[in-house]
């Protein structure tokens, strides 16, 4: 049956369809040209109508693999948007969504629940981790996963402490060092920690809390965002009364949106703003812009230390710029002065109803993909409690019935590089490679978004980088890389059969879709050295299957 | 099953899962029609329109801002406001645009809004990009993209957009890519059997059953089409110059691109910084900075593209406005009225469009900002019929309001 698919393959004149007439005059024209990679376009094509075929046979199924999802095919071919009779044209909108109408990607149902949880907690499973995870069991595991401080690390901290010698130092010592040092330690602590953690769960929790008490590192200075982000890090499972306040009392929060800058006398409402609008309630949280100017004023005093102190930058607050009475926020009134003004708008804002559904939607699509159920939205309140519990909120999203309904995810360019070295058992020596030649250029750098929303986490957002994307994985596993390569001896010896178990097991958790199997062992045929076996690991890396999670 | 059940089969499921619900009465213009290449320039942010489009001629523009305004033309400051019309001015920053203004080639629009807008950015983006309360519609450009035939039958990309990712106004387009740099833009050359690789890559792709599919073949297509086109190279026509920045590079690139008839007719780019709370600087600072990068390259895109046969339109937007009056911190917070900026030679360029609600404290919309106008939909709607020959207006901007607007020439 094999020798069928190769056949349609082959022979795209055979296909029907308009998308694939025009698909086909295109990718004549590319052949012709001879363009170095101008087959990818043919192949789809192609290809696109040999689903027939595909569905049709029956692969010789890889050890330990799972069997297909026949509602792979033919769904969501989606590239051409054509339905013939009617005046459509194939340059028709993707589908998808985000939210609650998620972006279509059928074909990964994982089928495994404690492998399931494993790809959302983790950035990329090893077969460690599902060792571990097997033994102990869905909810013990996740039990270990959210008390980081369980988990035994010392390995990966002494690489942290390597590339970022002064990630424990005071505010002080940090001020007196220069600003670029500082900066790579910041970095590096993120990436090293995100690949090599054991505390993959801590890792995940921070990006999203990091994304979403954003501040970017063109405006805050090195310093300040290293001590922000060790701040933010110790409290990834505490409460969110407690998450709020702390990005509140910090040079970092009040440098990025422009605190320091309101006064008694002149206020400025940036802050104001998204303390309502992303931090808590969110947009349609029930505030006016009044409430926006009454918040501006009970946060004015609120700054950082003057520059020359040893301490510069530092978040302190001035009772002189305080602008004393009462406030009226979303009809709750704040009879108190001074700080403690502000400190009781956190305090009512971090459990306001408005807050806990915010959050509760966020972090449900931020592991599930989508937005809460009603079900699921009324167990997140429960969870609540007075101060935010994040663990209580986290066994509910993170449920094995919850989990079992999750939608697949498209990575988020971090998400991919983080989780495919970790796979792969890369040992990175050269931090600024994966930062510069990776993060950078897939646009996904820590600290480097413009605006203080955070990075979206979005499919259709990161869709555009997919040129970027299949370098990526491609380059990790070549020459060209400016890393330490995958060992691949080992498969060198292996019949085809047994080389997809084994990427499939490595990066796949042994649940590479039949198809995909089929595709990498058709590549592999015939090959055989060292560059053979890793281009044949990029292409499995390539697939949508890799993409997504 | 035979193959071609299993085709039908499937594309009524691609169609009931890809379509929107109105494209069923979209009737698509008679091919070969002729309509301009649009850039959008989204200023994200929330540019100041009262810098961009100075009303040096009246006073409480002054008195509401003692620190950050544009002074009066013939007050004798090198950062004195140029004046168009005795009224408005352009700041020194779009020194180089006067020519073209004066051309009949570049106009503003002052007090640019919508009823009921936000001074959320976010809000407001979204609103603007997607327009529509469908976000599973895609965004506006998209939907015109959907819309229309290409322009260029042979060519593989419509749409390009410089961005870091895919901007939600052309969320969920086919046929466009998304780069910084185009020059970049292409696959590895790293292994040995590179292409017979690329070919697998393709042939993993072309079954999944999952939206990243056309991003992959799009991206291709594009690869292959820009390796023909020498962006590094590229010589600007008419002794234009580009500045070494973002907006500098994307219009460079744009030209040639437009210019080498690919096919992209749709051109996006987003420029970041327009959200000048602290120090604005609108003759001396950070927003004369950007709007002296906006405004020169714009001018060396006007002088480049003159001698082409390529038609086009600019227009420039930003989610709102900002607060008339100056904050703390020298500057200024959201408000709610803009500025748009128009260029191209099918532009009514040479005026200032909109009507000025003055900035008597009365006239302030909510007290504090520039009252809009002129509902920024109308600017669209009037590009979408005159200038890119679009029959489905409303499939693009649902429930846009209607007016008897001369923003543009008929084409």
């Amino acid at each position: 049956m094999l020798s069928r698919l190769v056949e349609d393959v082959l022979n795209p004149s055979d296909l029907d369809g308009p998308e694939n007439s025009q698909d086909q005059s295109n990718s004549r024209k590319i052949s012709r040209r001879g363009a170095l990679a101008g087959g990818l376009v043919a192949a789809m094509s192609a290809v696109a109508g040999a689903a027939n075929a595909q569905s049709r046979m029956t692969p010789q199924r890889a050890p330990g693999s799972r069997p297909p999802n026949n509602n792979g095919f033919g769904g969501g071919v989606s590239g051409g948007g054509v339905s013939s009779g009617s005046a459509v044209y194939s340059g028709g909108l993707v589908s998808g969504g985000s939210g609650n109408n998620p972006a279509v990607n059928t074909q990964r149902t994982w089928q495994d629940a404690d492998l399931k949880l494993l790809r959302r907690i983790n950035y990329g499973p090893t077969p460690a981790d599902v060792a571990e995870l097997k033994a102990i069991g869905y909810t013990a595991y996740l039990e270990k996963q959210m008390n980081p401080a369980s988990i035994e690390d010392t390995a990966c901290e002494a690489r942290v402490q390597q590339f970022s010698p002064y990630l424990y130092d005071t505010f002080v010592t940090l001020n007196q060092q220069p600003w670029w040092s500082i900066t790579g330690n910041w970095n590096d602590a993120v990436i090293v920690r995100s690949i090599y953690s054991k505390r993959q769960l801590q890792q995940r929790m921070l990006e999203f809390w990091m994304d979403h008490f954003y501040v970017d590192s063109v405006k805050v200075p090195g310093p300040v965002i290293l001590d922000y982000y060790r701040s933010i890090s110790q409290e990834c499972f505490g409460t969110f009364r407690e998450l709020l306040k702390r990005s509140a009392n910090h040079g970092a929060m009040m440098i990025y949106l422009d605190n320091l800058f309101s006064t008694a006398t002149l206020i400025n409402v940036n802050y104001a703003r998204e303390i309502l609008e992303l931090h808590t309630v969110g947009v349609n949280g029930g505030y006016t812009e009044a409430d926006i100017y009454q918040v501006a004023d009970a946060f004015t005093g609120w700054s950082v230390v003057e520059d020359g102190n040893p301490n510069e930058n530092e978040f302190v607050f001035k009772p002189s710029l305080h602008m004393p009475g009462t406030r009226t926020i979303m009809q709750k009134s704040f009879p108190q002065s001074g700080k403690a003004q502000g400190d009781a708008v956190l305090d009512w804002l971090a459990t306001h109803p408005s807050t806990i559904k915010y959050i509760g939607n966020k972090l449900t699509r931020f592991f599930l993909g989508k937005d809460a159920s009603p079900a699921l939205m009324s167990k997140i309140q429960s969870a609540w409690g007075a101060n935010g519990d994040i663990k209580a909120v986290l066994r509910e999203i993170l449920s094995r019935t919850e989990i079992i309904n999750s939608v697949p995810k498209f990575k988020r360019p971090n998400h991919l590089v983080y989780g495919s070295i970790r796979q792969l058992g890369l040992n990175l020596t050269y931090i600024s490679g994966i930062y510069s030649g990776h993060l950078v250029k897939m646009n996904m750098a820590p600290f480097k978004w413009f605006q203080p929303d955070g990075y979206p986490d979005a499919f259709e957002y990161w869709a555009g980088g997919m040129v970027r994307r299949i370098r990526f994985v491609q380059e990790i596993n070549s020459n060209s890389g400016l890393i330490q390569l995958m060992d691949v001896s080992a498969m060198l010896s292996m019949d085809d059969a047994a080389r997809v178990t084994e990427i499939n097991s490595r990066l796949f958790l042994g649940e590479l879709p039949v198809t995909d199997q089929v595709w990498i062992r058709r590549y592999l045929k015939g090959k055989s050295g060292h560059e053979a076996m890793r281009s044949a690991i990029s292409l499995a890396m390539a697939g949508s299957s890799y993409q997504w999670y | 099953m035979s193959r071609r059940q299993f085709l039908t089969g499937a594309s009524t499921l691609a169609a009931g899962l890809v379509l929107p619900t109105w494209v069923p009465s979209v009737a698509f213009a008679s091919s070969g029609s002729i309509r301009d290449a649009l850039i959008v320039i989204y200023l994200r942010g929330g540019a100041d329109g009262l810098t961009f489009c100075v009303p040096h001629g009246d006073a409480n523009y002054y008195s509401l801002r003692p620190t950050i305004s544009v002074p009066q033309p013939g007050s004798g400051l090198p950062s004195a406001a140029i004046d168009l019309n005795g009224f408005y001015g352009l700041p020194p920053a779009f020194q180089a645009l006067k020519e073209v203004y004066d051309n009949g080639h570049f106009g503003l629009i002052q007090a640019v809004g919508r009823p009921n807008w936000t001074r959320s950015h976010f809000e407001a983006q979204k609103i603007m990009d997607v327009e529509t309360d469908e976000v599973s519609q895609g965004g506006w450009l998209a939907r015109h993209l959907a819309t229309t035939q290409p322009l260029n039958a042979e060519g593989s990309i419509r749409a390009i957009a410089y961005a870091d990712a895919v901007p939600r106004a052309l969320s969920r387009a086919q046929q466009i890519v998304v780069t910084r740099n185009p020059e970049d833009y292409r696959f590895n050359n790293i292994f040995s059997n590179q292409e017979e690789l690329n070919q697998a890559v393709g042939r993993m792709y072309a079954l999944v059953a999952d939206d990243t599919r056309p991003y992959v073949r799009d991206a291709q297509r594009a690869a292959i089409a820009f390796a023909n086109i020498n962006f590094g190279g590229y010589i600007p026509s008419g002794g234009a110059f580009y500045g070494e920045s973002q907006i500098g590079n994307s219009l460079k690139y744009s030209a040639a691109l437009l210019k080498s008839s690919v096919g992209v007719e749709l051109i996006h780019m987003d420029a970041y910084g327009w959200d000048t709370h602290v120090e604005q600087g609108s003759t001396d600072g950070e927003l004369h900075q950007n709007m002296l990068d906006l405004g020169s390259n714009l001018a060396a895109f006007y002088k480049d593209m003159a001698g082409s046969n390529v038609n086009y339109t600019v227009i420039v937007m930003s989610e709102f406005g900002r607060q008339v009056k100056e904050n703390g911190g020298k500057g200024t917070d959201h408000g709610t009225a803009g500025c748009m900026l128009m260029m191209g030679p099918g532009v009514n360029g040479g005026q200032i469009h909109g009507t000025w609600p003055g900035l008597q404290q009365a006239n302030l919309f909510e007290g504090v900002d520039l009252k809009p106008t002129t509902d920024y939909r109308l600017v669209l709607r009037e590009l979408l019929t005159k200038r890119l020959q679009n029959p489905n207006v409303q499939a693009v901007i649902p429930n846009a309001p209607t007016g008897n607007t001369n923003f543009f020439k008929a084409a």
